[in-house]
C-alpha cells in the first residue's frame, strides 16, 4: 500500500484538498475470518475491466457481416470469485457514456461469447468504427465501483487472548482480513453487501464529510494527522489537532487553510487582506460595507491595539475622578 | 579573452602566477563565460513520402523496413495511410503531394522565400543531397520510431551526456558577433539605400561601418549576462556571464571549469537534476550548488576535456577505411548493410562495422585521425555512429593494448601529449565508453587467475572521477556526501588563502590574505597534479604547491572544553591566535570618478565640474588627506573620515565618507583613467584580523564552526610532550554528520607529522616510503595508519593521554589529538555585527530601515511575532511592533468617523492651524489616535483607491 505520508499528506489534510493522491478506504468485513468471502467482497468492490476477463476480443470479418467478439474467460472469473456473467457484461457496455451502442447491436450467441456489431451502417467507415471499439472495449468497468481502482485484501493475525493459556500450539489462532480499497466513493463501498459499513472509513476528509457529515469529518482529520505524525515516532497532544480541526470545520464544511478557506472562514477584513489577495478582500468588503471589529492578531497589529491574546486578555476598568 | 593568442599578456610574467587566463575584462570586470549545455506546419508523414519522389505504398513500408509481419504496427501504418488520405485526396498522383507541402509551409506564421524544392533541399536534411537519399533517411526515422514504441529500441535518454552538448565561450561568443554583425549589416543597408535614394552623396562604404554597434552589443551581452538563444530568435538567455571568483586561486580555477544547463522553468526540470552514470569521470558528481541550482551547475571532473570544433574534413579517411557512399535511389535494398553516421547526418554504409571501426581506431591512436573524433559501433541496430562536433566531453583512458610502450621509455619524462601520440592514452567520449570494457585500476588488469572479461581500457586513477575541490579533501569517500558538498562547493571557496602574487598591481574591491598560509600534511593524487609545470621536483614526485591550500595546520583535540565548544562552535588557543595563527588581512577598495574637463565641452555650469580637492567639509574630518584630496599611505582612516574628497568649483561637497563598519590603514592610492576618458581614483584600505569570536572557521570536511571562545593556553589539558591543542572541536559534531574522514586525516597526518617508516604496499607495486597520500578511494586502509602510529610510538588510534591544565591531574579518558588541515572563512562577526538603538527610518513608512551600513534594525518577522503569540506575550508583541517601530498619531473626526487632516491654511475665510475635517468642514470633535505610522499611510492609501476607511473610537 502506497499511501502518503509526511509533510506532503500533512499539506493535504490541512489545505483540505479535493483531489488527495492515495485516498483509500479502510473496510471491515462483517465475516471477518474467511479468506474466500474476502475475495468475493473484493471481486464486488473494485472495479474489473473487460480486458480483465476476457479471453480474446477480436474482430471478426466474414463476407457476410462484421462485429468484434469477446470471448470470456470463465475459469478466471470462477476462480476469483467474481460473479460475472454475458448479460452483467452486455449492461455494463451498455452504460458507457458516448458508445453509442443499443440493445441490438450486441448479441449473445452462447453463455460465454459476445458479438458487438458496429452502430453505423456506412460501409465505409465500418473497418475504422470496429477498430474505435476495439480499443475502447478493453476499459469499459464490468463488475465494482468505478472510482475504486483496486481492493487490496489485508492479512493480520488474530493473537490469541493471553488468559486462553489452554490453546495449545502456536500462538495465532485465526487470520482477520480487511480490505483497502483505492479510490473514492465510500458511500457505494459502505453500502455493497457483505461489507460492516459502520466500521468503513475512508482517509479522504472531503469524501468523509459528504458521506458521513461534519463532526465525522472534525474526527477524521484528528486520526488522519495523528496517523501520519504517529509512522514518524512523533506523538503530539490531543489537543493542539483539536483546535485545528475545530477552525477548520466550525463554518459547517472543511475548509482549508488556504486563502480560499481563509476568505470563508474569516469575518475580518484586514486580516484576510494581510494574508493573500489583499486587493480582492478589500474591493469586496468595501462593495459590502463590511464592518471590521478588530479582535484578531493581524488586525491589531495593523492598528497599533494590543492584541487581545494572553496578557491582552483582560482590561483595567478604572475608575475616572469624577472631577 | 586574457591570454589567449591574441592577448599580448600571453607572454608576460608580470602578472600573477596563479592566473591561468581564460576569462574577460569587460568595462573593469573580470568577467567568464559559463559553458551552456543543451537538448512549425504539421504534415502527414505519408505525403511527405510521395513528396519527396517515392512512388508507392509498398516502396515507402520497404524504405521503413521494419515491422511488417507485426500486427500492430501494420495497424499504425494503416491508420497514418487513412490520415493521409483524409487531409488530400489523390496524393499520390504527379505532384499533388509536393503542392500539398507547399501549401501547408506558405501557411505558416513565417512563410519562407524559397520556393518548395528548395526549400527540401536545403531545410530538410540539408546534406543528402538527392530527394531520394532523403527518402530513404525518412524511413530510417520512422523505423527507429516504431522501434521505440514497440521497444525495440531505447527512447534516447535526454538526461546522458551522450547527447548533451556543451557550449564553450568561444561558440557563444560566436554566435553573439554574428548576431551583431548582422545587425550592422542592416543597418548599413539601410544607410547605403537612404543614400542611395535621397540623391545625397554616396561616400566610401568604411563611412557606412557602424562598429560601435557591435562594440556596444557584445559589451552589453558581457553586462547583463543576456546572450542570444541558440534556437529561438528572439529570445535571450540569462545567467551566461558570472564574476570570476578571486578569493582564492582554488575557487578561480573551479569556477573556470563550471558549467550550467539552460532551462526555462525551474520547477519541472525533474531529471535533469539527478546525476546519469554517463557522468562518471566526466562531470563531478558531488560538487553541485545547494538551493534552487542543485544539479543543474555542475562541474567539470578532473581529468575531463570539452571538444572543440575540428576543420580538417574527414570523410576521406572514412572512405579509405571501407566505407561506401550512400546511392540516390530507393530500390536498392540496404538489408543487412551497416549505416554510418557522422554527427548525424547518413554518409554511407559499410559491409563490415568490426573491421571498419578498428581501422578507424587505430588511425586515431596513431594521430593521423584528430584525438577528439568518437568512433562507436552499434550492433544491436547495425549502426557506426561518428562524431566530430565541438561540446562533447572526452576523458582520458589508459589502452590496454599500448601499455608495453611505456616500459620501452622508462626514465625519461612523458608529456600528456607524448602519451597521447603514442596511444597510450586515449581521448573517449561518452558515447564510445558504450563499447569499452574497462579495468578498475592497474592491478586489475595483472591479477593472476584473470577472470573471464577482456579489458580493453583502464582507468588512470579512481579519484579523477571528482572534480578539483573535491579531489583536494583527504579521505573524502570516507565522508558522508553531504559533508563532501559542503567543503567543495562553499568552505573552499570562501576559504581565505593566498589571493595573487601580484596584490600591487591588482585593484580588487574586496580581497583577503593569509599571513602565514601552509601546505597540508597530506597529499591526494589531484593535490599533487596542481600546480604550474616546471614545479621543482623531488623524489619523483612534484610538491603541490601550497598557494592552492588555503589555510593552516592545527592541533585538534576533540574533547569538550568548559562548554564553549557546543553547537558547532570551536575553541581556540589564544596563544597560538597572539603567534600568528590565522591571521588575516583584509584590503577594501572605494572608488570615486571625476569627469575629465574636455569631455562636457561648453555645457559646463560650475556645479558640475568636479575635482579632487581637499576643502574643509562638515561631513566628516579630512584631517588624513592631503592636499590633492587623497589620504597619505599609512594613515589610519576610521568611520567619518573621508576617505576621497571631491569639490566641485562652486564649493559643494561630494567626497566620499566611510560608514560606520569600515575602517583600515591606507595601502595604495591609484590614480587613472578609463576607457570613457574618466579620471578616477581609487584607495585601498587594509585591515589586519586576528581571529575574534564569532569568526567562522572550517576544516576540510564540512565541519565548520564558529569561535566560541579563547582560552589561554596553560588552561589546555597537554601531553606529556607539551603538546597543548590549538583548536578543540565537540566531540558531538561527528556522530549525526558521519565526517570520519577527519579523525583519519588527524590519525595520518600525525603519522606523517612524526615521520613514518617505510611501508610496503601490496606486492607488485613499488613501495612507498612514507604514507603520504590521503586520496579518495585508494586511500590507506585503517590499519595501515594505526600501524605507522604505533611505530612511531603513539597510541594506535590517535588516542594521548593528557593533563589538566586546571588542576595537574591526569585525565582518566584519552582525548583524541592530531593536526588537521583548518580553514578559515571570509564570514567574520566584524563584517556582520548590527546594533541599533534609534536611527534612521524609512521616508515612506517611518519604520527603521534594515541595511547594516546604514544602522538597520532587525527583522521581526511573521514567524517571530507567531512565537510571541504562541507565548501569550501580548504587550511584548505590542512594544515590539508598535511602540520600537513606527509609533505615530493621528485624528480623526468623531461625528463622521473619517480621518483627518491636519492643516495650516485658511478655510472659508478664517485661517486654521491644527487637525480639520473635511468632511463636516469643522474642527470640533477631533481626537488623536495612536496608530501606527503604516496604518495612517494604510489608510491614506486606500483612500486614493476609492476605498475609505472609517474609524470607531472609543476613549481609552
Amino acid at each position: 500500500m502506497n499511501v502518503t505520508l509526511g509533510v506532503p499528506r500533512i499539506k493535504e489534510i490541512i489545505d483540505g484538498a479535493k483531489n488527495i493522491k492515495t485516498p483509500i478506504i479502510t473496510t471491515v468485513l462483517e465475516c471477518d475470518n474467511n479468506a474466500m468471502i474476502a475475495r468475493m467482497v473484493a471481486g464486488r468492490i473494485g472495479s474489473t475491466n473487460l480486458g480483465q476477463v476476457a479471453k480474446s476480443i477480436g474482430i471478426l470479418m466474414t463476407p457476410r457481416q462484421a462485429c468484434i467478439v469477446i470471448k470470456l474467460d470463465m475459469v478466471m472469473i470462477r476462480d476469483a470469485q467474481l460473479s460475472i456473467d454475458v448479460d452483467v457484461v452486455k449492461e455494463s457496455i451498455l452504460k458507457v457514456p458516448r458508445i453509442k451502442l443499443k440493445h441490438e447491436n450486441i448479441q449473445v450467441p452462447d453463455n460465454e461469447t459476445l458479438e458487438v456489431y458496429s452502430p453505423d451502417k456506412d460501409r465505409r467507415r465500418l473497418y475504422f468504427e470496429l477498430y474505435r471499439l476495439k480499443s475502447i472495449l478493453p476499459n469499459v468497468t464490468v463488475r465494482g465501483i468505478t472510482t475504486v481502482q483496486r481492493v487490496v485484501i489485508d492479512e493480520s493475525d488474530v493473537k490469541k487472548d493471553k488468559e486462553d493459556v489452554q490453546v495449545k500450539g502456536a500462538d495465532v489462532v485465526g487470520k482477520k482480513y480487511r480490505l483497502f480499497a483505492e479510490g473514492k466513493g465510500l458511500l457505494a463501498v459502505m453500502s455493497t453487501e457483505g461489507v460492516d459499513g459502520c466500521k468503513t472509513t475512508s482517509n479522504d476528509i472531503i469524501e468523509v464529510q459528504q458521506t458521513l457529515g461534519i463532526e465525522a469529518a472534525r474526527i477524521s482529520i484528528i486520526e488522519e494527522i495523528k496517523y501520519t505524525m504517529k509512522q514518524h515516532g512523533m506523538n503530539i497532544d490531543d489537543r493542539h489537532m483539536m483546535l485545528l480541526a475545530d477552525a477548520m470545520t466550525s463554518r459547517g464544511q472543511v475548509l482549508g487553510m488556504t486563502r480560499f478557506g481563509l476568505q470563508k472562514m474569516d469575518k475580518s477584513v484586514l486580516m484576510g487582506a494581510s494574508f493573500e489577495r489583499t486587493d480582492d478582500h478589500l474591493f469586496n468588503a468595501c462593495v459590502k460595507g463590511a464592518v471590521d471589529k478588530i479582535e484578531g492578531v493581524s488586525e491589531s497589529i495593523i492598528m497599533g491595539i494590543p492584541m487581545p491574546i494572553g496578557t491582552g486578555m483582560f482590561k483595567v476598568k478604572h475608575i475616572l475622578p469624577t472631577t | 579573452m586574457v591570454k589567449s593568442d591574441l592577448c599580448w599578456m600571453k607572454d608576460e610574467k608580470a602578472d600573477c602566477e596563479f592566473d591561468h587566463g581564460g576569462y574577460f575584462i569587460i568595462k573593469g570586470a573580470e568577467k567568464r563565460v559559463l559553458s551552456v549545455y543543451f537538448k512549425s506546419a504539421e504534415i502527414p508523414l505519408w505525403i511527405w513520402f510521395f513528396a519527396l519522389g517515392v512512388s508507392s505504398d509498398n516502396e515507402v513500408t520497404d524504405l521503413i523496413d521494419y515491422g511488417k509481419e507485426d500486427a500492430s504496427i501494420s495497424s499504425i501504418l494503416v491508420a497514418s495511410i487513412r490520415d493521409a488520405d483524409q487531409r488530400k485526396d489523390n496524393f499520390r498522383r504527379g505532384k499533388n503531394a509536393l503542392r500539398y507541402v507547399e501549401e501547408m509551409i506558405k501557411n505558416t506564421a513565417f512563410p519562407p522565400r524559397e520556393s518548395i524544392e528548395e526549400c527540401i533541399s536545403m531545410y530538410l536534411f540539408p546534406n543528402l543531397r538527392g530527394l531520394k537519399q532523403k527518402a530513404r533517411f525518412l524511413g530510417y526515422m520512422v523505423k527507429s520510431l516504431l522501434q521505440t514504441f514497440r521497444g525495440h529500441r531505447k527512447c534516447d535518454n535526454r538526461e546522458e551526456l551522450k547527447n548533451k552538448r556543451f557550449h564553450l565561450a568561444g561558440e557563444l561568443l560566436e554566435r553573439e558577433l554574428k548576431a551583431h554583425v548582422g545587425h550592422a549589416g542592416r543597418r548599413m543597408a539601410k544607410a547605403l539605400q537612404r543614400d542611395l535614394c535621397g540623391d545625397r552623396v554616396v561616400c566610401l562604404v568604411e563611412q557606412y561601418l557602424d562598429a560601435t554597434v557591435v562594440t556596444n552589443g557584445i559589451s552589453r551581452a558581457f553586462s547583463t549576462g543576456a546572450w542570444c538563444h541558440p534556437f529561438k530568435r528572439m529570445e535571450r538567455m540569462s545567467g551566461v556571464v558570472v564574476n570570476v571568483g578571486k578569493t582564492n586561486p582554488l575557487q578561480t580555477m573551479v569556477d573556470m571549469r563550471k558549467t550550467r544547463l539552460q532551462v526555462q522553468y525551474t520547477g519541472k526540470v525533474g531529471d535533469a537534476r539527478y546525476p546519469h552514470p554517463s557522468h562518471w569521470g566526466r562531470v563531478c558528481f558531488i560538487s553541485t550548488p545547494d538551493g534552487e541550482n542543485c544539479g543543474l551547475v555542475k562541474n567539470l571532473a578532473t581529468t575531463a576535456l570539452v571538444s572543440t570544433n575540428i576543420l580538417e574534413p574527414i570523410l576521406p579517411d572514412f572512405f579509405s577505411s571501407g566505407m561506401e557512399e550512400l546511392v540516390d535511389d530507393t530500390s536498392t535494398s540496404l538489408h543487412g548493410k551497416n549505416k554510418v553516421f557522422l554527427n548525424g547526418d547518413w554518409v554511407g554504409v559499410c559491409e563490415d562495422s568490426h573491421d571498419f571501426v578498428m581501422k578507424l581506431r587505430t588511425l586515431r591512436r596513431r594521430k593521423k585521425l584528430l584525438h577528439q573524433v568518437e568512433i562507436k559501433r552499434d550492433e544491436q541496430l547495425l549502426e557506426v555512429r561518428i562524431y566530430s562536433d565541438a561540446g562533447r566531453i572526452l576523458r582520458p583512458f589508459l589502452v590496454v593494448k599500448n601499455l608495453n610502450k611505456i616500459k620501452e621509455s622508462k626514465g625519461k619524462k612523458h608529456t600528456f601529449q607524448d602519451l597521447l601520440g603514442n596511444g597510450i592514452i586515449e581521448l573517449i567520449g561518452a558515447e564510445e565508453e558504450e563499447d569499452c570494457c574497462t579495468a578498475w585500476d592497474v592491478k586489475h588488469l595483472f591479477m593472476e587467475g584473470k577472470s573471464a572479461v577482456k579489458y580493453t581500457h583502464c582507468e588512470l586513477d579512481l579519484s579523477f572521477l571528482l572534480g578539483l575541490s573535491c579531489g583536494i579533501i583527504p579521505f573524502s569517500n570516507h565522508d558522508n556526501a553531504r559533508r563532501v558538498l559542503y567543503q567543495s562547493q562553499k568552505h573552499s571557496q570562501q576559504a581565505i588563502g593566498f589571493s595573487a602574487t601580484n596584490p600591487n598591481h591588482r585593484v580588487d574591491t574586496l580581497s583577503h590574505q593569509l599571513h602565514y598560509p601552509q601546505r597540508p600534511l597530506f597529499h591526494t593524487m589531484i593535490s599533487d597534479c596542481l600546480g604550474q609545470p616546471g614545479n621543482p621536483v623531488s623524489h619523483n614526485r612534484v610538491m603541490p604547491k601550497p598557494e592552492y591550500f588555503n589555510g593552516q595546520n592545527a592541533i585538534v583535540a576533540v574533547n569538550v572544553h568548559l562548554g564553549y565548544n557546543q553547537e558547532d562552535s570551536i575553541v581556540m588557543n589564544r596563544a597560538s591566535v597572539q603567534r600568528g595563527m590565522f591571521k588575516s588581512e583584509h584590503i577594501r577598495s572605494y572608488k570615486a570618478e571625476v569627469e575629465n574637463k574636455f569631455s562636457l565641452g561648453k555645457r559646463r555650469k560650475p556645479d558640475d565640474c568636479i575635482n579632487f580637492g581637499k576643502i574643509q567639509s562638515k561631513f566628516g574630518s579630512v584631517d588624513s588627506l592631503d592636499d590633492d584630496g587623497f589620504p597619505c599611505i599609512g594613515a589610519y582612516l576610521q568611520s567619518g573620515d573621508t576617505i576621497i574628497a571631491r569639490c566641485s568649483e562652486s564649493g559643494t561637497d561630494h567626497s566620499i565618507k566611510l560608514t560606520h563598519t569600515e575602517r583600515g590603514k591606507v595601502q595604495k592610492v591609484v590614480l587613472s583613467s578609463n576607457e570613457e576618458g574618466k579620471n578616477f581614483g581609487v584607495v585601498s584600505l587594509r585591515q589586519v584580523r586576528s581571529p575574534c569570536l564569532g569568526d567562522k572557521f572550517s576544516s576540510m570536511h564540512g565541519q565548520k564552526g564558529v569561535l566560541g571562545f579563547l582560552e589561554s593556553e596553560e588552561n589546555f589539558p597537554f601531553t606529556i610532550q607539551g603538546i597543548v591543542p590549538d583548536i578543540v572541536i565537540n566531540p558531538h559534531a561527528f556522530p549525526s554528520r558521519q565526517a570520519p574522514g577527519q579523525l583519519l586525516e588527524a590519525a595520518l597526518g600525525k603519522g606523517i607529522a612524526c615521520g613514518g617508516q617505510l611501508l610496503e604496499t601490496s606486492s607488485w607495486s613499488t613501495p612507498r616510503d612514507k604514507l603520504l597520500y590521503a586520496t579518495p578511494f585508494s586511500t590507506p586502509s585503517v590499519d595501515d595508519i594505526t600501524d605507522q602510529l604505533h611505530r612511531a610510538g603513539f597510541q594506535r588510534w590517535g588516542n594521548e593521554r593528557v593533563y589538566s591544565g586546571q588542576t595537574g591531574q591526569m585525565v582518566r579518558q584519552l582525548i583524541f589529538m592530531g593536526p588537521t588541515f583548518y580553514q578559515r572563512l571570509i564570514h567574520m562577526s566584524e563584517d556582520k555585527v548590527k546594533f541599533r538603538n534609534t536611527g534612521p527610518v524609512h521616508p515612506l513608512t517611518r519604520q527603521p530601515v534594515a541595511d547594516r551600513k546604514r544602522f538597520g534594525g532587525v527583522k521581526f518577522g511573521e514567524m517571530e511575532r507567531d512565537c510571541l503569540i504562541a507565548h501569550g506575550a501580548s504587550a511584548n508583541l505590542h512594544e515590539r511592533l508598535f511602540t520600537l517601530s513606527d509609533s505615530s498619531q493621528m485624528h480623526a473626526c468623531l461625528k463622521c468617523k473619517n480621518a483627518a487632516n491636519v492643516i495650516d491654511g485658511t478655510v472659508d475665510g478664517s485661517r486654521i492651524r491644527g487637525p480639520y475635517c473635511r468632511v463636516c468642514k469643522s474642527v470640533d470633535d477631533i481626537v488623536r489616535l495612536n496608530v501606527p505610522y503604516g496604518a495612517k499611510l494604510l489608510c491614506q492609501e486606500l483612500f486614493c483607491m476609492g476605498i475609505s476607511l472609517k474609524f470607531e473610537t472609543r476613549l481609552c
